[in-house]
């Protein structure tokens, strides 16, 4: 951990910016669309770690994976490391799936070398790099089992392990803590945040969880509605590492009240969609 | 060591042989046939026909025809799922030609190309070929989106990532259409033998069949069998080593 009292280091230049983007999905009945997405617009500055919080199936993952570049807006632009994403060669980002994307033909070890062969790296350093990943979330001992030899929460490491050992600028994570237990998840909590704050990356996490957008972020972004929009931007001044009495402050709890009501406040998108997931 | 799976089979094998020389022996050995009549009649076979080289040849014939129907079946089936107007084009042939019965046609494959080589490779890749066509299309299809959105997310595109997510993905698939083919070919081929070019292995065994002479007419259809049997357990074997994820419910 840095030393206490810190903040990140963000540089006021503008890593990952979302302008107007808009997004809906035709229905498989074919009776029309679903807007999910209307509008939406953020930035992230470099060395940022942004948080999007919002009520299941209001939008977020799908707003990542457009941001990953492998889902296209209906109108809108997004823009990563000053490059437009236009398609999903983007390699200055790497995403952590919700559901893990795993391949089960690869084991855990080759699983997250994926990335590193895409980018060409000899095998010997893929190797090595994975090895670093592998002790890095615990799964030492793992390398050679398959995904379906592996419980929830192993493949969601592996996951996580995969979009780290690619040394992106632009790291994705999607709920990526959701499957593993308290213990484990405060670790691994720890650990990215050392990762991120180590390396000055930038970060957009996913997550339902109030504590954990407050704990990992800087900034935490409330996407609600139907279709989604963002609604409410909540700066997190607190200093790093948010330690438990961080966490307990006036200031942290104030927060947590204020994004709890922008949650509660949020239309619940299942209520009005009963094929929501 | 031998895995219950060998002791279970070893033990069938041997019940089975025991009681077919006893029953054999027991009710008419000309009409059934014993095991030990069989087992001299191979012996006959190998030392004094030319079964030894026709068992060669139709190996070879056989794997160079399997060969090409398996990339020419891959790569169109790949094809057709990846451009949709090579599916559209296509697909009416690939129907077609899927249900056709290839040995019918052997005559006129005989006319066309002389009885030799290329008529049997036409027989055994016509009778393959789209089997593996038809299974690795579906496999394509079929298979997780989430595995290509996983290899474009991570920078994989073109022949890369058909190399790397694609195929692996779809063999499953794949390899079922290989299992199906080698059957289908290989079934084929025995039967133009027998039909058409009145010779090799299976011409010999019909030809001992109606001379009545049971023994050496089973000790090709064992032969045969046993070739088959060998082929989709290398198969098999092929299968859980590439797709561990799928052979690992059955125990392989
Ligand atoms: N490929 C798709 N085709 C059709 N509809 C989709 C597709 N992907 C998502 N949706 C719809 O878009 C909406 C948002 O889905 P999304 O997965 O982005 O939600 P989410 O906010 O990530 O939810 P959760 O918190 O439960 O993960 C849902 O109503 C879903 O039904
Ligand atoms: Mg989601």
């Amino acid at each position: 951990m840095p030393p206490g009292g810190v903040q990140l280091q963000v540089v006021e230049l503008e890593k990952v910016k979302v302008e107007h983007v808009s997004k809906s999905f035709t229905r498989s009945d074919g009776r029309g669309k679903t807007p999910v997405l209307q509008d939406v617009s953020f930035t992230v500055n470099d060395g940022e770690i942004a948080s999007i919080i919002g009520p299941t199936g209001c939008g977020k993952s799908t707003l990542l994976r457009i941001i990953a570049g492998i889902a296209s807006p209906d109108s809108g632009k997004i823009t990563v490391g000053g490059k437009e994403v236009v398609s999903s060669a983007n390699p200055a980002s790497a995403i952590v799936f919700q559901a893990f994307n795993l391949l089960p033909w690869r084991t855990a070890q080759k699983n997250i070398e994926f990335g590193l062969e895409a980018k060409g790296l000899p095998p010997a350093e893929r190797e090595k790099a994975a090895q670093h990943f592998i002790d890095l979330v615990g799964l030492k001992g793992y390398e050679k089992y398959h995904p379906h030899e592996l419980s929830g929460g192993m493949q969601q490491r592996v996951g996580l392990a995969r979009a780290l050992a690619i040394e992106p600028e632009v790291i994705l994570l999607d709920e990526p803590f959701s499957s593993v237990d308290m213990l484990t998840r405060e670790s691994l909590q720890h650990e990215v945040l050392n990762i991120l704050m180590e390396t000055k990356k930038t970060a957009v996490f996913v997550t339902h969880n109030i504590d954990e957008a407050i704990f990992l972020s800087n900034r935490i972004l409330s996407l609600g509605g139907k279709p989604a929009t963002i609604r409410e931007v909540f700066e997190v001044d607190l200093p790093y590492p948010r330690n438990d009495e961080v966490m307990v402050s006036q200031k942290a709890l104030r927060l947590k009240l204020d994004l709890k009501k922008a949650l509660l406040s949020s239309p619940h998108a299942q209520s009005e969609d009963p094929g929501a997931a | 060591m031998l895995s219950y799976k060998w002791i279970v089979r070893i033990i069938s094998v041997v019940a089975f042989v025991v009681l077919w020389q006893l029953i054999g022996q027991a009710v008419d050995t000309t009409l059934f046939s014993t095991p030990i009549l069989v087992a001299s009649s191979f012996a006959n076979l190998v030392t004094q026909t030319s079964f030894p080289t026709d068992l060669l040849t139709t190996i070879r014939d056989f794997a160079i025809g399997f060969t090409i129907a398996a990339v020419l079946g891959i790569s169109v089936g790949i094809a057709m799922a990846r451009w949709r107007t090579m599916e559209v084009a296509l697909d009416p042939y690939v129907s077609a030609l899927y249900s056709t019965p290839y040995v019918a046609l052997a005559p006129l494959f005989v006319i066309w190309l002389g009885i030799g080589i290329y008529e049997q490779l036409v027989v055994v890749i016509l009778s393959s070929v789209f089997v593996i066509l038809l299974n690795t299309f579906a496999g394509v299809n079929n298979m997780n989106k989430s595995y290509v959105e996983t290899g474009r997310a991570f920078g994989f595109s073109g022949f890369k990532l058909y190399r790397k997510v694609v195929v692996p993905g779809a063999l499953p698939y794949i390899m079922t259409g290989l299992r199906l083919g080698i059957g289908r070919g290989f079934v084929g081929m025995i039967v133009a033998e027998l039909l058409v070019r009145l010779d090799r292995l299976g011409f010999l065994m019909v030809y001992y069949s109606e001379l009545l002479e049971v023994a050496p007419g089973l000790a090709i259809a064992v032969t045969l069998g046993l070739l088959g049997l060998l082929m989709t357990e290398a198969l098999k074997k092929v299968e859980t080593r590439l797709a561990p994820w799928r052979s690992s419910a059955t125990g392989g």
